[in-house]
């Protein structure tokens, strides 16, 4: 049996180590003692609530930070351990998925109860009503307790057949105690009696009907102790004490288990007062321990005290003064309670409550094998699309078009007019959707370094989390341009355990070279699994972060027909204006520092002094200041006339026709976290034989015929590798085999099967 | 349910205390999905009554149709459940 559990109360202080955490913690423990080795237990957490601690983490098999989870080999149940404590949206990833039985606890409907108290703002009435709402699509209830479980039917008209009572166990301590024989010190008639009050700070606890009882007692002469175990504020202390005669009323802060079960041990009589519960702990805490107690008239404790001379009015003080009265005066009464009460207890112990759970989850049909799939998998892709002007949008749309062939894939896209592609099933805007419905075996969240295009995606991926396609080596230009640089800032400073400044910030955006991190660390969180394009990237990643990705080959997403390009050359030649035989290099992509272009300058001047005619084309966009700055450099080495610009943007007719056309390519980088280029690729798909610095000719796994250089190269470096390659022939039958090898190896059919089997679908 | 230990104050009833404060954008987003989701059950079952109870909600709650919360409800709704047992 595979469990997907739900933890995040444990991972949440408020409730950890409270009643909705105890219970947690005791379910999984009791699940595994009775399933045994056959059990796998997969925790599933939100890394934004808080780290969980390792006596918990240790209840599980693994931990899965997002609720997607793939489709089960083996019959799997997802078990709700606390349904109305946290936000329920991931629920909805799990609850619906196919083969995936949903199990809920239920610890009460209290605030239902009393709205005007817990649903008066308007935020937790839409979260409580939510929470509810999803009640009804478990098929598995495991209620604390018979009223809760007759709420159950009645308010969510659930059949009694899928309702199983498991109650609340006795924490050992208390079940140690069970097992003791009471042995109490003979009374001293002339000591004072003392009352255990086991509350708490919320108002249903009715403390205050316990004062007042005490009042009225101290006013009839009698003056009992009354002891008060809970974190209560200090004013509440202050108020109460004023009250009650000194010495009347003790508090306890902070008590462990053991000195607890002394408090009962040594105590006259317990009471509890609320006014309302699911279960009430310390009532079968009292009665293992061999306290007598008195409870307020409530169905919770109407399950646990039969007898009606032991309980109360919640609102009669006049009442519980009465009855403690008489029973702090009767000793044979109380002692013949307490033996009568102790037995219920043992209904509490772990091997009892235990077995009342694993006889809901061993069900035949919850142990049933998932049927084989009958359709193919469906696929959620978030992602930019064409029209939109991004490489990560057209390799988006090949991808799309490849995987269909495998998968029905629906596209989550904010291109309101996204490009008619064969085999998407639909279009949808970004939402959280993606990450929510059911119906997908898995979505992926397609994120790059461009706020306009993935900031939203980067938003839910990080909320929800699931498979993720990152096609930067760093996001810092993203979020800078979304969160702001004090938020990157601060990002920084945490992950460098130093101050960083704003200036840095600054100064890498400006030189990415400078860069000692890649800003991946929000999007790991949640990613299952991180999958990059380039050994480099993978590798850094690892460097960084200490975190596995997954490695795709980045595919050739430009269809290049090279045969029927490559035989027209000289007519491309023509079309470009490049009348002679002089050796035509090219380097692709907007013009900027980081590409490099003053050693592509420097490394034709070098090339002409050895006597070749080279020509150097930057194909693609330039600002005039660098056209400038490049054909000034160009003048001073005698190369003015060998320098060619395409103006400010080359269009696709231009960019093919360069590819078509060139003998050799430059493409350099001067960031080096394995960053990918498209250019590159083109280049290498083209069959053009390119110098490349190592970082970037790596992240590709480039061919031969690309030589890689130093990441720093000199101009005379990159002259020497084009020289070499002069002697590479772009029509011969080796390099077209290469080429044609490359090419297959990096399509999209082929990394559309490689994608399905990382998201665990096929 | 009763509390099990004496440590620290008690926890107010209301969802999601360990979060950041809830926002009541989110929570009307978590009713949103809650809804959807009882609505496909409703279809499926082909019970009768309680159809658009999200669209309601998202009304009521000074959203227009085709806002984002309205999106997701719609890519909601064409989610294709397994039948309930």
């Amino acid at each position: 049996m595979l469990i997907f559990a739900d933890i995040r109360c444990l991972q949440d202080h408020n409730y950890a180590r409270r009643g909705v955490g105890s219970h947690a913690q005791f379910l999984l423990q009791a699940v595994r003692q009775h399933a045994g080795s056959e059990l796998r237990i997969i925790g599933l957490i939100d890394p934004e609530i808080g780290p969980l601690e390792a006596e918990h983490a240790a209840l599980c098999d693994a931990l899965r930070p997002t609720f997607r989870v793939p489709a089960a080999d083996r019959p799997a149940v997802f078990l709700q351990l606390s349904p109305m404590t946290h936000d329920t949206r991931p629920v909805a990833a799990i609850v619906g998925r196919s083969g995936v039985t949903p199990v809920s606890v239920i610890y009460d409907f209290i605030p239902l109860e009393f709205p005007h108290r817990y649903l008066t703002e308007r935020a937790g009435l839409y979260a409580y009503a939510a929470a509810l709402q999803w009640l009804s699509s478990y098929q598995r209830f495991l209620p604390i307790s018979s009223c809760v479980a007759e709420e159950t039917n009645r308010r969510l008209g659930i059949p009694a057949d899928r309702i199983y009572v498991s109650g609340v166990a006795l924490r050992p301590v208390f079940e140690a105690q069970l097992r003791r024989s009471i042995q109490r010190a003979p009374e001293d008639a002339d000591a004072r009696a003392r009352v255990l009050f086991v509350g708490g700070g919320d108002p249903r606890k009715n403390l205050d009907a316990v004062v007042d009882a005490m009042c009225m007692l101290a006013a009839r002469g009698k003056q009992p102790i009354l002891e008060v175990v809970g974190n209560y504020p200090r004013d509440v202390h202050r108020v109460l004490l004023g009250r009650v005669p000194n010495g009347s009323l003790l508090f306890h802060d902070r008590l462990s288990d053991e000195q607890l079960a002394q408090r009962y041990s040594m105590a006259s009589l317990a009471v509890v007062a609320s006014r309302a519960e699911g279960f009430s702990i310390p009532v079968i805490e009292a009665m293992a321990c061999g306290c007598p107690v008195v409870v307020s008239d409530i169905p919770a404790h109407r399950e646990l005290v039969t007898d009606p001379h032991a309980r109360f009015a919640a609102d009669d003080a006049d009442g519980l003064a009465g009855l403690l009265e008489n029973m702090l005066a009767n000793p044979t009464t109380r002692h013949a309670l307490r033996d009568a009460q102790r037995p219920v207890a043992e209904r509490f112990t772990a091997g009892a409550v235990g077995s009342r759970v694993w006889q809901a989850l061993r069900e035949p049909s919850l142990r049933a094998s998932p049927a084989p799939r009958q359709t193919q998998p469906r696929i959620a892709f978030v992602t930019p699309f064409p029209p939109d002007r991004s490489g990560v949008a057209d390799y988006s749309r090949q991808t799309v078009i490849a995987l269909s062939k495998l998968a029905d894939v629906d596209v989550y896209t904010d291109q309101v007019n996204p490009e008619v592609t064969p085999g998407v099933r639909g279009f949808y805007p970004v939402s959280a959707a993606a990450w929510l419905r059911p119906d997908y075996d898995g979505v992926v969240a397609v994120v790059g370094n461009n706020a306009d295009f993935h900031q939203k995606i980067y938003h839910w991926h990080c909320r929800y989390g699931g498979a993720c396609i990152v096609h930067d080596n760093r996001l810092l230009d993203m979020l800078c341009h979304w969160k702001g640089d004090e938020h990157v800032r601060q990002l920084a400073s945490k992950r460098l355990s130093r101050d960083v400044t704003k200036a840095e910030v600054r100064a890498w955006i400006h030189d990415p070279s400078t860069l000692p991190l890649m800003f991946f660390d929000e999007l790991l969180a949640k990613a299952q699994p991180l999958i990059v394009h380039s050994r480099g990237i993978q590798a850094n990643l690892e460097r960084l972060s200490a975190h596995r990705s997954e490695y795709l080959p980045f595919c050739v997403y430009r269809d290049l027909t090279l045969g029927e390009d490559h035989h027209s050359a000289a007519q491309n030649r023509d079309r470009l204006g490049i009348v002679d035989d002089r050796t035509v290099i090219v380097t692709f992509g907007y013009v900027s520092d980081e590409k490099r272009p003053d050693t592509c300058v420097a490394a034709v001047g070098e090339l002409r002094r050895m006597g070749v005619d080279a020509h150097l084309y930057f194909v693609g966009g330039a600002a005039p200041h660098v056209q400038q700055r490049l054909a000034e450099q160009a003048a001073g080495i005698d190369a003015a006339d060998a320098i060619h610009f395409t103006g400010d943007w080359a269009d696709e007719t231009v960019y093919r026709g360069f590819l078509a056309a060139a003998d050799l390519g430059i493409q350099l980088r001067s960031h080096f976290l394995g960053g990918l280029s498209g250019a590159l690729l083109d280049c290498i798909a083209a069959g053009i034989p390119t110098v490349a610095n190592r970082d970037l000719a790596t992240a590709l796994a480039a061919p031969d015929y690309v030589a890689a250089v130093s990441d720093y190269p000199t101009g005379s470096e990159v002259a020497a590798a084009l020289k070499q390659l002069l002697n590479v022939r772009r029509d011969s039958t080796a390099h077209s085999v290469a080429r044609d090898r490359y090419v297959g190896e990096h399509s999209f059919d082929r990394y559309a099967v490689e994608l399905l089997k990382l998201l665990n679908v096929q | 349910m009763e509390r099990a230990v004496s440590e620290g104050p008690e926890v107010p009833k209301s969802p999601g205390c360990g979060e950041p404060q809830p926002q009541e954008r989110d929570r009307l987003e978590e009713l949103v999905v809650a809804l959807a989701r009882t609505e496909l059950r409703r279809r499926q079952a082909a019970t009768p009554g309680g159809e658009h109870s999200a669209d309601a909600v998202v009304m009521v709650a000074g959203h227009e149709p085709g806002d984002e919360i309205s999106g997701l409800l719609r890519s909601l709704l064409d989610t294709d459940i397994p039948p309930t047992s």
